[in-house]
């Protein structure tokens, strides 16, 4: 991920002076220290040995056996995995360009002076705060096909909908509850990068005779290119993640329709018990992740942010 | 101010390492069986009733002060099935966590685990006592076989047709005895109560279409304990598919798949007029929803030619292979399935105080004479009315899980998906014929002879 | 640091009105939808079950009984599992911010070999599931009896690559000179972060910490695979065994809507310290 705009570049070549060689100071290192420990221990050995599983067929109560790449020959070719996988890039694709899009347009709107904005900001957080267990939970009792939301609309007069029991309308939910639960996080994010837009560059907009509308589109927006690569990049890696919505309200199903890679991984590994082609889905999810990084950095790059 | 900001630095510190040691110190694993006469289990509860079972391994401790008993349990979430629990359960065995008695679904598991060598044969440990146990349990069909006894049933729950009287009553009909009589029910159904399901049934779900294949004289195997054939393209099995499909492409059926709370809820609010499944569920929507009459019926056959089987599932205890103290373990699996733990278990001996509701969430005991004392209670009547219908087991094996969901997947489907029966039955029969074919292979010992 | 945009624009009438009605609409919509399923979540914990399930929608129960509330706590031993969660998630926030912000100092201004491997490594680290670690994790945590304890618990998450990301990012900001200078008058590299750097850090290091705790407080599948013993659950794996203990939908809603409440008015205290730090996280001065 990347940082934002704005390195001190003067700053950096006097950083460079006064940063010490290596052994000068080494009471710095316990700084550093347990992180490194914590991040040797619980991260990359698992990690390791998790990688290190991949190139083997290893279950239950059985002598992990040497396969060489054959569990990577095996996802290949696997519907299933192939199914979980284009979920999840769907899934990413529009939670990214709503997560990128709509708290933007919430954050221009609370920009504005109105009455209420702190009402409509702690709302907004309200889901935010929340576990995505609780969150899943309280959807799933709402959108079951004769919960509230069905019962409202049969109310209205307007017919009720399969929700979970339909794979496109079951995705539509987990993708509408990933979106809905960090609005307002990514809202607040994009609104201090609002409010660090340098006055003077509006109202120089404006002595043009520049209506607010246009300000905005032509002044403000263009300035938050460096916030919107970062917004996009963690929006990327949580989206790709997805786990705990799935599985909660919909175990994957109808038919796989709301599989996806994690939740996919979390099946093979934990229930199937085939640890080995269960780390191997892991390790592809990681180069896919990483493939994603760099193709993010690139458009930014090259939208010259 | 920075002093300040410092002080508080250090107390945080503080209080972080204290933290972090209550931490290291807070919580106990692992199992210290001391010599002589104290001994330690580990009780994993791998299905539900988590606060009944806590209640009893109390109790059991208070009646023999030597034992000490450490509860475990582990769920899925509300909604799924107890897949995920049972393979956290395997999943600790496999990582030689003590375990010495589980609590574990009973048509899937025992087999499982047995053929991964993860449980202890029963019958090794005391076999008088144990074959003794088994004469007074019902559902005993999944725990003995290849001369060991691998479980002992703990709970017994019997599938039903499941309907609200109230309605039935309302429409002017009776619970349907063949498939003919469902349509004329359905169709009376409809008339009285147009948004309504006349029957409602588990989309994702093996068991519960099973009684309606044995209705119309099919069958799923070429016997029922260690098949060596899967058969899946006999007439009856084709009849009871297609005919499910039929009430599925006229939409008389529902089109998302049931979990245990939508069953309450879908026939609370009157969504379903009937619905296959657990026979216990009339006692749970009495608590929910006192207002209506929820009986149980049998369910109907294809004619009155057949004359039809249940199902049967529940639970069962097993004592895993990583037990460090097998007898006791099987002493307190005894005391467990004895009319003496069922009566508390159930309430019929009421000293352990349960809370009305929380018995009612159970499957019924499996226990003979537990579940006979409770057919006199009117509450429980009509989740004991299937208790007399002779039940089938099906497919008994090691590959039962893996076919299930074969299966299970088929059904959605063929119901979803409105594809071609034979078709579908045929392909899936390749498939788990193939199961099969691997098991004897890997399990040679277990089909000899048979 | 939050500017008021001033609108000069001095154009008012009718096209101004229909816009800010059109704002305020919009705002009302968006907040309603945040806000509805919580309030579903406490109405249907008043209801009846039949009120809840029924095919007539209730906006509000006809009779609000508050006993499930009183009877959750009979049924379900919350205050264990409350305190369970408070004493992980808190431990969890104080030495995950610590750690990180430690770390996040070093990557920032001070050089040691290796230094940009380290932290594309870590970074890279963010993009494993974490699924995929648990069971290596489970395997070693139980060989070294740490099942169902506390320290078991909270193990994995005392440190957060993407805390280290954040501090970094941040300490990045601070001139390095106040570093030298303190050198030259012989203060020790660890004092300086603590007494020099760290205080400076206050907004981002709260919401560093409120991000921790947070994120320790939301977990699930960590805590229910490595501490399933009764009194070790946190409030998340209580909640997923709730349907064994409360077999109406009723309390169950009524054991969730107390669990959101702690962390709703710890949200309301800390408001705003929470959103100006995520603000100066995301966006440099």
């Amino acid at each position: 991920m990347s940082a934002t705009a704005v390195e001190a570049r003067p700053a950096a070549s006097r950083l460079e002076r006064v940063r010490p060689a290596l052994g000068r100071s080494w009471p710095a290192y316990l700084l550093l220290l347990p992180f490194l420990v914590h991040f040797l221990l619980v991260v990359v050995y698992p990690f390791l040995y998790s990688i290190y599983l991949s190139f083997f067929d290893a279950g239950l109560n059985q002598d992990p056996t040497f396969i060489g790449l054959q569990n990577y020959a095996r996802l290949a070719g696997d519907p299933d995995f192939r199914g979980a996988l284009l979920n999840t890039i769907d899934y990413t694709v529009v939670v990214v360009l709503a997560e990128t899009t709509i708290p933007l347009g919430l954050a221009i709107l609370l920009n504005e002076p109105l009455r209420g904005r702190t009402a409509a900001r702690i709302a907004l957080f309200l889901p935010v705060i929340t576990s995505y267990v609780v969150v899943a939970l309280i959807w799933s009792i709402m959108f079951n096909a004769q919960g509230v939301v069905n019962t409202g609309l049969q109310g209205l007069h307007l017919p009720g909908q399969p929700f979970f029991a339909d794979g496109k309308q079951a995705m539509g939910i987990v993708m509408a509850l990933g979106i809905w639960k960090d609005l307002g996080y990514y809202m607040i994010i994009y609104l201090a990068a609002l409010q660090a837009v340098p006055r003077e560059l509006v109202e120089a907009a404006a002595i043009d005779g520049a209506s607010r509308a246009r300000s905005i589109w032509h002044v403000t927006i263009p300035n938050l290119r460096p916030v919107t690569y970062f917004v996009a990049s963690i929006a990327t890696i949580n989206a790709m993640q997805v786990f705990t919505q799935a599985y909660v309200m919909t175990q994957g199903g109808p038919l796989n329709a709301t599989m996806t890679v994690v939740l996919l991984l979390y099946r093979t590994a934990f229930v199937n018990l085939q640890f080995g082609y269960g780390a191997a889905i892991g390790v592809v999810l990681l180069l896919l992740l990483v493939a994603l990084s760099f193709l993010n950095k690139k458009i930014s790059d090259w939208m010259g942010g | 101010m920075s002093s300040r900001s410092r002080s508080a630095r250090t107390l945080l510190c503080g209080l972080a390492l204290v933290a972090v040691a209550v931490a290291a110190c807070g919580g106990s694993t692992g199992s210290s069986a001391t010599s002589g006469q104290k001994v330690k289990l580990v009780f994993f509860n791998a299905r539900a009733a988590d606060p009944i079972e806590q209640a009893l391994a109390k109790e059991y401790m208070r009646l023999h002060p030597n034992v000490t008993i450490e509860y475990l349990a582990t769920t899925a979430m509300p909604g799924p099935s107890d897949t995920d629990a049972i393979a956290n359960l395997i999943f600790n065995i496999q990582a030689k966590t003590v375990v010495d008695v589980a609590k574990v679904e009973v048509s899937r598991t025992p087999l499982d685990l047995m053929a991964s060598k993860s449980i202890l044969d029963l019958a090794k440990i005391n076999g008088d006592a144990v074959n003794n146990q088994l004469k007074s349990l019902l559902n005993t069909n999944y725990v003995s076989f290849d001369k060991g006894v691998w479980a002992l049933p703990y709970e017994y729950d019997p599938f039903g047709y499941v309907y609200n009287n109230s309605m039935f009553k309302e429409a002017g009909v009776s619970p349907p005895k063949t498939w003919a009589d469902m349509t004329n029910v359905n169709k009376a159904l409809q008339q009285k109560f147009p948004s309504t399901w006349s029957i409602c049934h588990p989309l994702n779900n093996l068991s519960k279409i099973q009684p309606y294949v044995w209705g119309a004289g099919g069958t799923y195997w070429d016997r029922d304990v260690l098949p060596t054939r899967a058969d899946f393209q006999n007439p009856g099995i084709v009849a009871a598919y297609q005919f499910a499909q039929t009430w599925a492409q006229n939409n008389w059926l529902n089109t998302s798949d049931i979990n245990t709370t939508t069953s309450i809820q879908w026939m609370v609010s009157r969504k379903c007029a009937a619905m296959d499944f657990s026979a216990i569920l009339a006692a749970t929507l009495k608590i929910n929803d006192p207002s209506q009459d929820w009986r149980v019926a049998q369910f109907p056959v294809k004619d009155a030619s057949t004359k039809g089987a249940n199902f049967a599932g529940g639970s069962a205890l097993v004592i895993p292979s990583t037990s460090k103290n097998p007898k006791a373990a099987l002493d307190f699996i005894m005391w467990l399935t004895s009319k003496e733990g069922q009566d508390l278990k159930y309430a019929v001996n009421p000293s352990l105080g349960l809370a009305r509701t929380d018995v009612f969430s159970e499957a019924v005991p499996a226990n003979k004479d537990t579940n006979k004392q409770l057919s006199g209670n009117a509450d429980w009547k009509q989740a004991l009315a299937t208790s007399g219908v002779p039940t089938r087991a099906s497919g008994v094996s090691p590959i039962y899980s893996t076919a299930y969901q074969q299966l299970a997947d088929m059904q959605q489907r063929i119901l979803l998906k409105k594809t071609n029966v034979s078709q579908e039955l045929a392909t899936t029969q390749q498939s788990v014929q193939q199961l099969i074919d691997q098991s004897k292979q890997k399990n040679p010992e277990l089909y000899q002879g048979k | 640091m939050a500017q008021q945009i001033v609108d000069i624009h001095t154009r008012r009438g009718p096209a101004l009105i229909v816009t800010r009605a059109v704002m305020y609409v919009i705002l009302l919509i968006a907040g309603l939808l945040a806000v509805l399923p919580f309030y579903w979540m406490v109405a249907g914990s008043l209801m009846t079950p039949a009120e809840i399930y029924s095919q007539i929608p209730h906006l509000w129960p006809a009779h609000p009984d508050f006993s499930s509330y009183l009877r959750i706590f009979q049924l379900v031993p919350m205050g264990q599992y409350f305190f369970n969660s408070l004493l992980t998630s808190t431990i969890t926030m104080v030495v995950a911010t610590l750690v990180s912000s430690a770390a996040g100092y070093t990557f920032a201004q001070l050089k040691f070999v290796g230094m940009r491997f380290w932290f594309v490594l870590i970074l890279a680290t963010l993009m494993v599931p974490y699924q995929s670690r648990v069971i290596p994790l489970f395997v070693m945590f139980n060989n070294y009896g740490l099942f169902n304890s506390y320290l078991g618990i909270v193990l994995p998450g005392l440190a957060s690559a993407f805390g280290l990301f954040m501090m970094t990012q941040f300490f990045r900001t601070v001139p390095p000179e106040l570093r030298e200078a303190a050198l030259m008058d012989g203060a020790s590299e660890i004092g300086i972060f603590f007494r020099i750097y760290l205080p400076l850090a206050r907004p981002a290091v709260a919401t560093l910490a409120l991000l921790m705790f947070l994120q320790s407080w939301d977990q699930l599948l960590w805590p229910l695979i490595i501490a399933p013993r009764p009194d070790m659950r946190t409030l998340q794996v209580g909640l997923a065994f709730i349907s064994q203990y409360a077999p109406t939908l009723n309390y169950q809603m009524a054991a969730i809507v107390i669990s959101v409440i702690p962390v709703v008015i710890a949200f309301f205290l800390a408001q705003r310290q929470f959103v100006e730090g995520i603000a100066a996280g995301a966006v440099k001065q």
